[in-house]
């Protein structure tokens, strides 16, 4: 059993990063729908802040490492040009090159790691934006009802994004690993 | 002066900046991805080749995340003492969302590629 460069930057970028990022969604969530003055003591305000500011920020910063990691180490790996004439089981290293050249798999990246490459970029600008916007009202954000539902929502669009690309990251994987 | 900094973080101004700028970064990026694969702006997918490696993508990604670094602290000094814009504010980003979703969906970019 091996793991090569490759496949640990693989595993770090999806597994370990993405994975981590979906996973905190669901804590994040809930911690800003209950966020509010009828629903907790100010004592228990100040408690769930600072686990909020300390939820967000790790996401973000999460999710700024599985998108650099994945679009500057990964993906150049995923769309190396192979050098003239390879074909047949050479082309394999060269995985975006291996999916075109097969009518079956071509669009596994003509749909997904198009869709993908792009969609990620919303995690990060999201969470980050939620980070800061968490920090910046601190308690005041247990009175702001509206703030509260128009970051949730950004971060739901957050972690759709990442599961997009979280799950066409997988497929393309599995039939064409870098 | 700390009573009036307080003051001013009560408004919703602050977070219709930052919904909107993450929303202009967005589009920005989807606009990029369209234009990128269009055959008449090749030259500008070969310029947003910022790294050989990368490709075009990253031109588009860094040029997307400047679009929302540099609107965001703007969008901010002209919102943050506002308060009652968040409604506003999430009806614009609404839009410029949805047009950058639909502009960075493969199906579409791919059929405009030969506009």
């Amino acid at each position: 059993m091996e793991l090569s460069n490759r496949d640990g930057w693989a595993v770090v970028h999806g597994l370990v990063l993405g994975t981590i990022f979906l996973l905190a969604f669901a804590g994040g969530l809930a911690g800003m729908w209950s966020f509010a003055w009828k629903l907790v003591t100010p004592e228990g305000v100040r408690e769930r802040l600072r686990r909020l500011i300390v939820g967000t920020w790790g996401m973000a910063v999460i999710s700024w490492a599985a998108v650099i990691t994945g679009t500057y180490i990964v993906y150049p790996w995923y769309r190396a040009t192979p050098p003239q004439g390879t074909t047949g089981a050479a082309l394999e290293e060269y995985p975006r090159s291996f999916l075109l050249a097969d009518a079956s798999l071509d669009l596994w990246h003509k749909f997904g790691m198009e869709w993908k490459e792009h969609i990620a970029f919303l995690a990060p600008i999201l969470a980050t934006a939620v980070a800061v916007m968490v920090t910046y009202y601190g308690p005041r954000l247990a009175d702001k009802p509206m703030v509260r539902y128009v970051l949730m929502a950004m971060f739901a669009v957050a972690f759709a994004a990442a599961g997009i690309a979280a799950v066409f990251g997988a497929l393309i994987t599995k039939n064409a690993p870098v | 002066m700390a009573q009036q900094a307080q003051d001013v973080r009560a408004g919703d101004g602050a977070a219709a900046a930052a919904l909107l700028a993450a929303a202009i970064g967005i589009f920005v990026l989807g606009l990029l991805t369209t234009l990128a694969d269009m055959e008449r702006f090749s030259n500008f997918s070969d310029w947003l080749k910022w790294d050989d490696e990368v490709g075009p993508l990253s031109g588009k990604s860094s040029l997307g995340l400047i679009a929302w670094a540099a609107t965001w602290p703007v969008l901010h000094l002209l919102l943050y003492r506002r308060d009652r814009v968040i409604l506003g504010a999430s009806a614009i980003s609404f839009v410029l969302f949805v047009a950058a979703m639909v502009l960075m969906f493969p199906p579409v970019f791919e059929r405009l590629a030969d506009v």
